[in-house]
């Protein structure tokens, strides 16, 4: 049921984008679906009448008429499949340019809840970075099968015409093999299914062996020997399943080659037999003893065919489960505030899809220009507050509000305007420089004097002394582009939040890669630049949490203290006890070493 | 040139498949000369069927039609044991190729893998494993003989008739062969420029469905400039592929006009022979079948050809992985550290770097001391530490373990003594078991000492909370996920698992927050201390009672001493001490 839906979701999305191109394409494809019978009719009389001739009964004119009609058909037939082969690409560029930006459109689309969720990747994955071409493989494979059973049915009704019993040959003989067929292809996906562990393992180990922090460790602690069992452990699964399921796939395949056989001894029986009879000419005999190869093979072919589209139908199911992901719920319209006050009301949090409740009825209020910090253990619900201030998830109880307007109402344009973040898990862009730091603030692209005073005062000057300048490729992604230290990375980051004009900027722990003096520099700098706008940052460096207005302290999910440095410090609690651990280094409390 | 590097992949192939799987490459030999004969005499035995019907000599007719029918039930026939090659060969070959490059992998050089080409051929050859391309290449040169063989076979047959017949046959599918070897190097070359493109297409599109990346593009509102970016480049990729497949188009539409007409000049002249009774009937009837047979081998020669040549790219890319340098070894056994470990005059620069990541660093380390090494990112600290354990040889002045330099060392004996734990530590998705015990697995099973190990680095609470020894980690495998702290608390145990002269921590405590680091390192200094420890931190707050600091700037040990002298000092360490300090204050 789900292949003939794909199949049909896949052919009407492929005509929608490129009517034309389908119609040409079916020409293209269609009309040689009755050129296999036709050859066979052709050859039939050509012999027929050749064979009259010879015997002096008949005319040169009729060898001639189809002799010449049959290499008419020949070209035709070629110039037909020259047509739909076109047309394949044609449709190919035609989904590229207008079907991929639509699926883009969707993707973009997404409830961000959809990426962080399990499985979702995995539909990403597999739905592969060219889904459109997912769909046009769908649609050939459909067509290919439509095609090749109408060429079947023909071919079947040219045996017929010639013989009955050869045609009910054909019949009990067709419908097993494409069974056959077809169970076998099922046994193989089931191999791929079975295998998915075993080679899921391999491949994690490969992936060791091509990772230089993993393979420092396994030459130091001499572990090739454990890598190789375990190698071996899954290689000799994985060659059992594919042996054991192989063999039974192997089996039917056998067995539809023997039927074929079969077929092949009743057809050149049956024809034979005729043939001595008288109730079948030279030419039928001649044509059917030939085509009988043809038409086992066609068969043959389209059992697999058949197996391929059940296969491309299935795989298109990722696609088709991408296309039910919930559309985004975020986009409000709000473009004004009368104020930029932050507030979180009685706000709970879990994840979409788990137990764990990460928030548990957290209040806070910033006002605008006002800078804080949140510290508190890992796993304590900071980068939590920092994706629902950004909308990206919904509470599950309370609300988040700036300005008195839910954040999710806010138009993305504006939320864009009032709140500029650096994540933890920033990412570099395997792109230009100028790219890199213009995404903070896209309106900038063209404005070098600006992203150069950003990086400027991310501490990241330096990275302008290139040939190329501002314009110089980072990453490998492009021949002449150059890769950048983890640090290096980080600064092109912080440079996104400087070039950025928004009300508040948020920095989720930024300086974990950063040296201790380029950290305390990043922090002067903040306060420096910082100084007009609202500030939200999170550190476990206790360090940078001194200079905030006011320090909001997470344990558990709750806000357990709130209030400055020195108030915290007034009082025996969790800020404290970590101000003074981290200290410690510095006052001589500890002898480490 | 390019000749020669030809002739020389397809010698790699060959014998790998003949050492791996001798018979079955014999039997696939053996099946395409079969399939060649069959095809061939079909049309021959075909004009003897023919004959014995047309003149009623009725003593061949029967044994012809039995014939006939025999050769037609071998390609089915073939067909099976073909389905069992497959299947053998597809087990065989992802053993003995994948083994190959897994047993390769482990021997490669650490600092090539430094190199991110490094990791690009690897995924190339990867591909070209699982696509079972080198058994594929030997079957499809295997079978472009088979077809050519087929073509001329057949051409042997009608031209027992008339010499014209092959000769206008073979005139007719030149010009079709050589458009399709045209049309397939100029899509070689077209897909080889595009390549970098299209990896650039393919980014872009997996920045959509990264949710780091959706995180930024939604907060800094940057995905319909990346939309834009990656569809013109889409666009533009597929638009040329169909501009050149245009052009080829009407070169091949041509050739096979040719391939039809010379086709309907065979039938003429086979009919003309017919006609002035050179040839019998039977004889037309097996040319008949012949022309098709041809036309048929020649569309599947040409349609091998070009999957030929897509194969030989991947095969390619797996013997190129060889290339890649595999570690060098020294012979001399190395004897327990007694005295110190010496660095002298070294310099070390990565592949492709402009300057020398260390540069002349002289230091030394005593037996029993706890050294630190300080210094701002890129001066050189991790490299140092590398270095010292003999992963990296000094590309000048040598690192010596009393007197004994670690390039002429057996590095395995070496090893033995040292061990790590390294900034990137690695997230085993393996049991508990063996995320500690992996650093020495001749004791992993011993249960009560891992057990004992990890209250005493990790807190008791720590095995009970994570189950068992057992439990295998991580989410890849369904296993328990781990916190960042807990990770980093195996990577310790692991680090103290192996019975160790010298251990080396670089950056340990960077991503946990103050109390479990304080926690963890508290607990650490108590475990090391009748070790060999060097630390690598940015924190200079660990310095304070370390026996020696060494500085490390711009690839050069800066200074060398005590906290106290370094400070009195008032250098690069004091201003270091002075940056970080002030915040505690």
């Amino acid at each position: 049921m789900k292949v003939i839906r794909n199949c049909t979701y896949a052919i009407r999305t492929v005509f929608h984008y490129a009517p034309w191109n389908v119609v040409l394409y079916t020409i293209g494809y269609f009309v040689p679906a009755f050129f296999t019978g036709l050859q066979m009719l052709l050859v039939q009389q050509i012999v027929d009448s050749g064979v009259a001739l010879v015997q002096g009964e008949g005319e040169l004119r009729p060898v001639v008429w189809w002799s010449g009609l049959l290499v008419v058909m020949l070209t035709l037939w070629v110039s037909l499949q020259k047509l739909a082969q076109y047309e394949t690409l044609a449709i190919r560029t035609r989904l590229t340019r207008r079907m991929a930006p639509d699926i883009a459109d969707k993707l973009i689309g997404l409830e961000y809840a959809s990426f962080e969720e399990k499985g979702v990747q995995e539909v990403f994955q597999r739905m592969s970075n060219e889904p459109q071409q997912m769909v046009a493989d769908c649609f050939n494979r459909a067509m290919i099968n439509i095609q090749g059973t109408m060429s079947l049915l023909f071919s079947m009704a040219v045996f017929f015409s010639i013989s009955l019993w050869v045609g009910v040959g054909v019949l009990l003989i067709g419908i097993p093999t494409t069974i056959l067929g077809f169970f076998s292809a099922g046994k193989r996906r089931l191999i791929s299914r079975q295998s998915a562990d075993a080679r899921r393992r391999m491949a994690d180990l490969k992936g060791l062996l091509s990772n230089k922090h993993a393979m420092y460790e396994m030459k130091l602690f001499s572990s090739e020997e454990l890598f190789t069992r375990k190698w071996n452990q899954s290689s000799a699964e994985l060659a059992d399943i594919t042996m054991r399921e192989g063999r039974r796939a192997l089996a039917m395949d056998v067995a539809s080659n023997l039927l074929q056989i079969l077929y092949i001894i009743f057809i050149i029986f049956t024809v034979s037999y005729s043939f001595f009879q008288g109730s079948v000419t030279l030419g039928q005999f001649t044509a059917a003893i030939s085509g009988a190869n043809s038409i086992g093979t066609k068969l043959y072919y389209a059992a697999w065919h058949l197996s391929m589209m059940l296969r491309c139908a299935l795989e298109m199911d990722f696609y088709m489960e991408f296309l039910q992901l919930e559309p985004r719920r975020d986009l409000g319209e709000v473009e004004n505030l009368d104020h930029y006050d932050i507030a979180f009301e009685n706000v709970n949090f879990r994840y979409p899809g788990t137990e764990h409740q990460i928030l548990r009825n957290v209040t806070f209020y910033v006002k605008e220009g006002e800078r804080i910090a949140f510290v508190g253990e890992n796993g304590a619900g900071k980068s939590t507050i920092i994706k629902l201030l950004c909308g990206l998830y919904e509470p599950t109880a309370g609300r988040v509000t700036i300005g008195g307007v839910p954040v999710r109402s806010l138009s993305e344009e504006f939320r864009q305007k009032v709140l500029s973040v650096v994540f933890q898990d920033y990412q570099g862009y395997q792109m230009s420089l100028r790219e890199n730091i213009a995404f903070g603030s896209m309106g900038k692209l063209d404005q070098d004097q600006k992203l150069a005073h950003a990086l400027e005062l991310a501490g990241g000057s330096g990275l302008l002394a290139h040939r190329q300048g501002i314009d110089r490729n980072l990453g490998k992604l492009v021949e002449d582009g150059e890769d950048l230290s983890k640090g290096q990375w980080q600064r092109v980051a912080m440079a996104r939040a400087f070039v950025s004009d928004a009300r508040y900027v948020i920095l989720d722990e930024p300086t974990a890669a950063l040296d201790p003096i380029a950290e305390s520099q990043m922090y002067e700098n903040f306060a420096k630049i910082f100084q007009e706008r609202g500030t939200v940052m999170i550190s476990h460096r206790l360090a940078s949490a001194r200079m905030a207005d006011r320090i909001l302290v997470l344990d558990g999910g709750r806000i357990v203290q709130a209030g400055n440095h020195e108030e915290l410090m007034g009082k025996d609690g969790l800020y404290r006890q970590m101000y003074v651990a981290q200290s410690s280094w510095y006052q001589g409390a500890v002898n480490l070493v | 040139m390019e000749k020669k590097k030809n002739a020389n992949y397809m010698k790699l192939v060959c014998q790998d498949c003949f050492q791996a799987f001798p018979a079955m490459m014999v039997l696939l030999v053996l099946l395409e000369v079969l399939d060649v004969i069959f095809v061939v005499l079909q049309p021959a035995v075909l004009a003897g069927v023919i004959e014995g019907a047309t003149q009623g000599a009725g003593r061949y007719l029967i044994p012809g039609i039995v014939l006939f029918g025999s050769l037609l039930l071998a390609a089915p026939l073939m067909n099976s044991v073909y389905r069992w090659a497959d299947l053998v060969l597809e087990v065989k070959s992802e053993q003995y190729f994948g083994r190959k490059m897994f047993t390769f992998s482990k021997g490669i050089r650490l600092e090539a893998l430094e190199d991110t080409a490094v990791l690009d051929r690897f995924k190339k050859a990867e591909r070209a494993m699982q696509q079972n391309t080198m058994v594929g290449l030997f079957r499809n040169v295997l079978n472009v003989l088979g077809r050519v063989v087929t073509c001329v076979g057949i051409m042997a047959v009608v031209g027992a008739y008339s010499i014209w017949l092959p000769a206008i046959a073979l005139a007719g599918a030149v010009p079709s062969l050589l458009v399709q070897i045209y049309r397939v190097r100029i899509m070689v070359k077209v897909r080889r420029r595009q390549s970098t493109a299209r990896r650039r297409v393919q980014y872009l599109w997996e920045l959509f469905t990264r949710k780091e990346a959706v995180k930024e593009m939604r907060t800094m509102g940057f995905a319909a400039y990346l939309k834009q970016k990656w569809s013109k480049e889409n666009v533009a990729l597929v638009k040329e592929l169909q501009e050149v497949e245009l052009r080829m188009h009407g070169k091949g539409m041509l050739s096979d006009c040719v391939v039809n007409l010379f086709y309907a000049l065979n039938i003429a002249a086979t009919l003309y022979f017919m006609v002035k009774g050179q040839i019998s009937v039977g004889a037309f009837a097996a040319c008949l079948m012949a022309f098709a047979s041809f036309q048929g081998s020649l569309r599947s020669l040409v349609d091998v050809i070009s999957e030929t040549f897509d194969r030989y790219q991947y095969t390619e890319d797996y013997y190129d992985y060889f290339a890649i340098p595999v570690e060098q070894n020294g012979s001399r056994q190395y004897l327990p550290f007694r005295e110190q470990i010496q660095v002298e005059d070294v310099t070390f620069a990565y592949k492709g770097a402009d300057r020398n990541a260390l540069d002349g660093v002289n230091c030394s380390i005593q037996k029993g001391e706890h050294v630190v090494i300080v210094g701002e990112n890129g001066s050189g600290k991790t490299t140092l530490s590398r270095l010292l354990t003999g992963a990296y040889l000094p590309r000048s002045g040598q690192v010596t373990y009393d007197g004994q330099g670690t390039s002429k060392l057996d590095r395995k004996s070496l090893y033995k003594h040292i061990s790590v734990v390294s900034q990137d530590f690695v997230h085993y998705q393996f049991s508990l078991r063996e995320n500690v015990g992996i650093s020495d697995i001749s004791r992993i099973q011993d249960g009560a000492a891992m057990e004992a190990l990890l209250s005493e680095v990790a807190g008791p609470e720590f095995l009970k909370d994570i189950g068992s020894l057992d439990m295998q980690l991580g989410r890849e495998f369904g296993g328990r996920e781990l916190s960042g702290g807990e990770w980093q608390k195996i990577a310790i145990a692991r680090g103290l698992w192996k019975d160790s002269d010298i251990i080396i921590l670089d950056e340990p405590t960077s991503a946990l927050d103050p109390l479990v680091e304080y926690d963890i390192l508290s607990r650490f200094k108590e475990m090391i201390q009748d070790k060999t420890s060097v630390i690598i931190s940015h924190r200079v707050g660990m310095c304070r009672s370390a026996d020696k600091i060494i500085v490390m700037k711009d690839g050069r040990v800066a200074e060398c001493g005590k906290h106290e002298e370094l400070l009195a000092l008032g250098g690069e360490y004091a201003r270091i001490w002075e940056e970080q300090a002030k915040w505690y204050a």
